[in-house]
């Protein structure tokens, strides 16, 4: 009895570790997932789907080849209960102890049930991240000049960090120049600006290079003086 | 690591860059090819001295293929050509013999470069530009 309940106690735990690596690969920002309701009742109610699985697993003794002994089931319940249970596709048979031939076919149908939970997590995470950024990178971007901004920033906080990839170089590159063209005024283009940079960077590191350019300010003219000299030579 | 990866990252943004604004740098290249052109048949129909150098050093510039494959580098290599073609073409356009309307050509040939040297955001291609156009200024 003690070894079921272990047992169960791992199963949960396991399962809420794989919930939590789920929402950090998708919304890539730790911190904010702890600060939302919905994001500790998505990870709690994988807890609790690995629980289910564990039970199926055990009590309908679903033939599992390599995972019979009892790790293996807690193992798979926990790290698998969110596939097979989420999946459209995927289809659980259970043995008939009769007729082992004419088992049962369990179709899952807590997938929808899930995709409305974490849809919803998302959407508040987006409307969470949405007041981080008003709040605080609008006050932090404010007062720089926006092409000297978009000159250095990108590069200065690639530079601080390890794992940006040529990949996002051409994204925030992308976003960049698409900003740049983009109709609206300077303190606009500046705080999307500290929004696309924020995503890769990470707030601290966007504070400490964009204060550092605010001090650089008054030495840095170079594209104060192209600007001039574009304006000097068009007609 | 971090080198190879600010490397990468560098790479990959001037890329995007390039790609992006692929059509607008095209635009402007194209635009210093016929303007140079023009300041090309200037020089050839005037009475400078020693004409057959410079005309020579404006086609071979003409002749450098600079397009949508084009990366960093290669828009680098071009504003230096650019930038020792506009020398060369200053030591002689205070001659009284190259009509007045080169000065403006030359102008606007070096308003485009100061474009894509903007457009590139890559600080040696803005140093270049820059110093062209201090050169006309």
């Amino acid at each position: 009895m003690e070894n079921f309940i272990w047992s169960l106690i791992f199963c949960f735990l396991l399962g809420m570790i794989y919930a939590l690596a789920e929402l950090l690969s998708r919304f890539k920002n730790g911190s904010l997932i702890f600060q939302i309701f919905w994001g500790y009742f998505y990870i709690f109610f994988n807890g609790f789907l690995s629980i289910l699985a564990f039970l199926i697993i055990k009590d309908f003794n679903i033939d599992l080849e390599n995972y019979q002994i009892e790790g293996g089931k807690i193992l798979l319940a926990g790290v698998s209960a969110m596939v097979v249970i989420r999946s459209w596709i995927i289809s659980v048979s259970v043995p008939n102890r009769n007729s082992p031939k004419k088992g049962k076919t369990l179709e899952p149908s807590l997938a929808p049930l899930i995709q409305v939970f974490l849809d919803y997590v998302q959407k508040e995470f987006d409307r969470k991240k949405a007041l981080v950024d008003v709040d605080k990178i609008g006050p932090l971007m404010e007062g720089l000049n926006f092409e000297k901004a978009a000159l250095s920033l990108p590069f200065t906080c690639a530079n601080l960090l390890i794992t940006i990839s040529e990949e996002e170089g051409k994204f925030i590159a992308k976003k960049i120049s698409d900003l740049r063209k983009s109709p609206i005024t300077n303190s606009s283009k500046l705080l999307n600006l500290g929004i696309i940079l924020n995503e890769f960077s990470g707030y601290k590191v966007l504070e400490k290079v964009a204060n550092r350019l605010r001090e650089e300010n008054a030495t840095h003219n170079i594209m104060d003086q192209l600007n001039s000299l574009i304006e000097e030579f068009k007609e | 690591m971090p080198t190879d990866n600010m490397s990468g990252f560098l790479d990959g943004y001037m890329a995007g860059n390039i790609a992006v604004n692929s059509y607008e740098l095209k635009a402007h290249t194209e635009k210093i090819r016929d303007l140079l052109d023009d300041v090309k048949g200037n020089i050839v129909s005037s009475t400078i001295d020693n004409k057959s150098e410079i005309v020579s050093a404006i086609k071979k510039f003409e002749d450098k293929e600079i397009g949508i494959e084009s990366n960093n580098e290669d828009y680098y290599n071009y504003s230096i050509d650019f930038s020792e073609v506009m020398s060369q073409i200053k030591k002689i356009s205070n001659q009284k013999a190259l009509p007045t309307e080169s000065d403006y050509l030359l102008k606007r040939a070096i308003y485009h470069f100061l474009n894509i040297a903007k457009t590139l955001q890559d600080q040696r291609i803005i140093n270049e530009a820059t110093k062209v156009a201090m050169q006309y200024k």
